[in-house]
């Protein structure tokens, strides 16, 4: 056997078990991957939703849009299908919902969580549920001082760096990219929950 | 994303050495002589470029259509290690001088894990094709000035007292701490 | 019994790979933020290592000299990705902590480095010795740094409050220059020691000739 086809051989041989090897891996690990990722959202839902114990899931298909009001970034997305995380109380009932939202930010998508009261339709929780920004100057978007600036706002607010949110200083691609998505599908959820409901 | 902004925030901000502690190995090995480190900087940019564009096709042509993506890790350094071995027959070819020049260097590339990282991170944010490439582009450049730098400061160190326990790597680090502490004065530029 | 203890030993001092070889570097500065994140680092690195190298160990005979290292990278980058996928399922809170240089660890010079300088030369036992000692060394060698890090940057040890209350953290410790600094000091210390022991035997084997 030439020596050339003996390497060629070796190589493709040691790819190919590599390759069944690591899709046996990945089918093994699917299930508890995704099962990770269900509950890493229910514990988010449980924060941004005080007082929900349980969660459902709504698959809502928005037929109308929100009015166009000044602040007509709010009726961006509205072609797919969002889902609206129900969260129940102990009794049963409903509290609100969550919906996810996200926007580029500057290390690469950001993704929020965003709980709507059932009542007042106001912004009670917001989390941030995966980003790539750059740590210790991005990553305070996370922390309470800026989240808290969300709670309370509802369709009717801003919701706009400038005028009702400041940005944090030094990470302004940040703070805009989280605004924007907390922004952006607002007054499409609160209006598709009210239809699904 | 803005090419400019992008290109800055790799060369600066997120520089890949100083901030986000990518090819610390070859920083350390290398950065003793300022024109050593300009060759491998250089070496390292253009595979960079390279390994930049070929990633990105392989995962947006290869792994993402035939729902692959456990054999990134596998594929990716394939590719990185061809793409050196391409560079290394190129230059043996065309410039003899600048191969021996960079010797063991060369082939070290492979195992510097900037350019794993870089093509990890490209398809973490989704870059674009072009913006993959500026990336690349932006990263090596980084990579270099970082080296550069610490080669610089290095070359006049013989001229210091350093106590003996530091040096040699302790002393390298210390300055790289240091470079790292004025690099962090980037943050928030872009 | 030969040479297992030697191959076993060096790894944790004489020859640590962080302190004394100084190659696979870039985790070290860059997770060790904390003492859990050193700690799993290690752990990941070490575990890497030592399935590769005893699998190295097993195939040398059958992978031609010339296609070796590509060989070598594929068998590393499949232990590396299985390491990933089961600690996304299993332990998704270090997965995510750990973050991109969980796969980094395909490029860490420390396993490709045993793999070429021993194991695939050695018979199996001693590189799985060899493994296990340069593991181990790691393991302790981030472990350290994270706890140096994490102590003075918060205050904390793996999560648990250390420092009094009238501590004043160094946030410059848990980032970049921190790191830095950190693994300096760390490898001056590791230095002085060593040159003392040596300079110990030297003295011990003048007084006895």
């Amino acid at each position: 056997m030439g020596e050339s086809t003996r390497m060629i051989i070796v190589l493709t041989v040691i790819c190919m078990i590599s390759a069944g090897v690591l899709a046996w891996a990945y089918n093994v690990t699917y299930e508890p991957i995704l099962a990770n990722r269900a509950r890493a959202l229910h514990s988010s839902i449980f924060q941004v939703l005080p007082g929900a114990e349980d969660v459902r899931v709504i698959e809502a298909r928005p037929t109308s849009l929100a009015e166009d009001d000044e602040y007509s970034t709010k009726t961006v997305d509205s072609d797919q299908v969002l889902l609206l995380y129900q969260g129940l109380n102990a009794n049963g009932k409903s509290v609100g919902f969550a919906y996810l939202s996200e926007e580029t930010g500057y290390g690469g998508i950001i993704q929020v969580l965003i709980g709507v009261d059932e009542n007042t339709e106001k912004i009670v929780g917001v989390t941030v549920v995966e980003h790539s920004e750059t740590a210790g100057i991005g990553t305070k978007i996370e922390e309470e001082g800026f989240k808290s600036q969300f709670i309370g706002k509802g369709v009717n607010d801003p919701i706009t760096i400038g005028i009702d949110i400041d940005s944090i200083t030094g990470s302004t691609v940040s703070s805009e990219a989280m605004t924007k998505a907390i922004n952006k599908n607002l007054g499409v959820a609160i209006q598709a929950y009210r239809e699904a409901k | 994303m803005n090419f400019f902004f992008l290109f800055l925030s790799a060369i600066l901000v997120n520089n890949f050495v100083l901030v986000q502690f990518l090819g610390i190995c070859p920083f350390i090995g290398v950065s003793k002589q300022i024109e050593t480190s300009i060759g491998m900087g250089l070496a390292t940019t253009f595979v960079m470029v390279v390994a930049s564009a070929a990633t990105w096709l392989v995962q947006h042509f290869i792994l993402e259509p035939f729902n692959l993506p456990f054999l990134q890790n596998v594929a990716f350094i394939l590719v990185i290690a061809s793409m050196v071995q391409l560079v290394e027959m190129f230059l043996r070819k065309t410039s003899p001088n600048l191969y021996n020049a960079m010797g063991i260097y060369l082939p070290l590339i492979t195992t510097n894990c900037a350019i794993l990282g870089m093509a990890l991170i490209l398809v973490l944010r989704s870059y674009a094709f072009g913006e993959s490439l500026v990336y690349g582009l932006g990263a090596g450049l980084g990579f270099t000035l970082a080296l550069v730098l610490m080669a610089g400061i290095r070359e006049e160190l013989k001229f210091a007292d350093i106590p003996k326990p530091f040096q040699g790597a302790g002393i390298a680090f210390i300055l790289a701490g240091l470079l790292s502490l004025a690099f962090s004065g980037f943050a928030g530029l872009v | 019994m030969k040479h297992f203890y030697s191959d076993f030993i060096k790894g944790l001092w004489r020859e640590n790979p962080t302190f004394r070889l100084l190659i696979g570097l870039c985790p070290t500065l860059a997770v060790t933020n904390n003492a859990l994140g050193g700690f799993s680092m290690g752990v990941s690195t070490a575990f890497v290592l030592i399935l590769s190298s005893t699998m190295i160990s097993l195939v040398k005979h059958l992978i031609p000299d010339k296609v070796r290292i590509p060989a070598y990278i594929v068998l590393i980058a499949t232990f590396v990705t299985i390491l990933e996928l089961f600690m996304n399922a299993y332990l998704p809170a270090i997965y995510a902590q750990l973050g991109i240089f969980l796969p980094l660890i395909v490029v860490n010079c420390i396993i490709l480095g045993r793999a070429e300088a021993f194991a695939s030369k050695m018979p199996v036992s001693r590189s799985i010795f060899d493994a296990l000692g340069m593991g181990f060394g790691i393991i302790w060698a981030l472990t350290s740094i994270g706890i140096m890090r994490e102590l003075f940057g918060t205050g904390q040890v793996f999560g648990f409050q250390v420092m009094p209350s009238s501590f004043e953290p160094i946030g410059m410790m848990t980032a970049a220059p921190g790191a830095f600094i950190t693994l300096g000091t760390a490898v001056a210390i590791v230095t002085y020691i060593s040159d003392r022991i040596a300079k110990k035997h030297a003295k011990g084997k003048k007084a006895t000739e």
